[in-house]
């Protein structure tokens, strides 16, 4: 693997990644656009930055950009940004900023932001900002399956009803 | 004449590095989509043997690419590519017809592996 290759690409697009969630940020805060589809985009951006860091052991930058993650999909799935949460959001964004600069300076994992990483663990106030109606998630049918190396191997059994995350 | 592949994320790295694997393990990719609506056009102006599809991308996720894929033509080989904690997706993925799927990040070996036995497996 082309680590220096991978690295500026990795530093490129995080970069370009970051910029979009500020605005996005941007668009929450002043009421601007479409609320849902800037919490989409902070999920999806998160979501990126996490996979291309974990594929170069940038762990410190993987681990927030995963809690964080994990803390925007409940909010991507209802439509709501408690106005509390914006806050954590913008210093999780600029502590993201400031690691893939590590990266893009040094070459080396930039060390963890552990502080961050308990306040995102703080679940936000319930206090609502922006709300959307959205249709409740459809349930999917499925087979139980088992797994083999990543290739599905189908039993044949009756089909069980699971609730499905509503994912864009 | 080796296996044609159409590689869709939303994300150039991932993208590049999958397009990377797969041409030094001798497959051709065919073309490249960075979201769910050009992941199907993509696919019906290629047919290509194999496609990896992301799980989250923009305009139309992976999994309402894979259906359409999947309606266009039933014996699609689909890889569905998710990330660490979307394991709970894995249902969805086999019931709407995906042949396998890895979890990133990519592992060379366990890329090729995947892509192989899709590939071998009966539709």
């Amino acid at each position: 693997m082309d680590l220096q290759k991978y690295r500026q690409l990795f530093v490129d697009e995080a970069s370009d990644h970051l910029a979009e969630m500020g605005r996005s940020l941007s668009a929450l805060e002043s009421a601007d656009g479409n609320p849902a589809e800037s919490v989409d985009t902070l999920f999806r951006m998160t979501h990126s930055i996490k996979g291309m860091a974990a594929s170069l052991d940038y762990t410190s930058v993987s681990t927030l950009a995963h809690k964080l993650e994990d803390w925007l999909e409940p909010m991507r799935k209802e439509g709501i940004i408690p106005e509390t949460a914006l806050g954590v959001i913008y210093d999780a964004v600029r502590a993201m900023e400031e690691m893939v600069a590590i990266v893009d300076r040094t070459g080396e994992a930039p060390p963890s932001r552990e502080d961050l990483l308990i306040r995102i663990a703080a679940p936000p106030e319930s206090k609502p900002r922006v709300q959307e109606v959205r249709e409740p998630a459809k349930k999917a049918k499925t087979c139980r399956t088992s797994l083999c190396h990543g290739v599905f191997v189908c039993a044949p059994r009756p089909s069980i009803g699971f609730s499905r995350p509503s994912v864009t | 004449m080796s296996k044609r592949v159409l590689i869709a994320d939303d994300a150039a790295y991932m993208r590049e590095m999958l397009r990377d694997i797969l041409t030094q393990g001798g497959y051709t990719v065919v073309a490249e989509a960075s979201d769910g609506d050009e992941a199907v056009e993509a696919f019906t102006d290629h047919s290509p043997d194999l496609v990896t599809l992301d799980i989250v991308m923009p305009r139309k996720s992976g999994l309402e690419a894979l259906r359409e894929i999947m309606q266009r033509d039933p014996g699609a080989c689909v890889v569905m590519c998710s990330a660490l904690g979307q394991e709970a997706l894995v249902k969805d993925m086999l019931s709407a017809g995906a042949r396998g799927y890895l979890v990133k990040p990519f592992k060379p070996d366990q890329v090729l592996d995947v892509v192989g036995k899709s590939l071998e497996k009966p539709e």
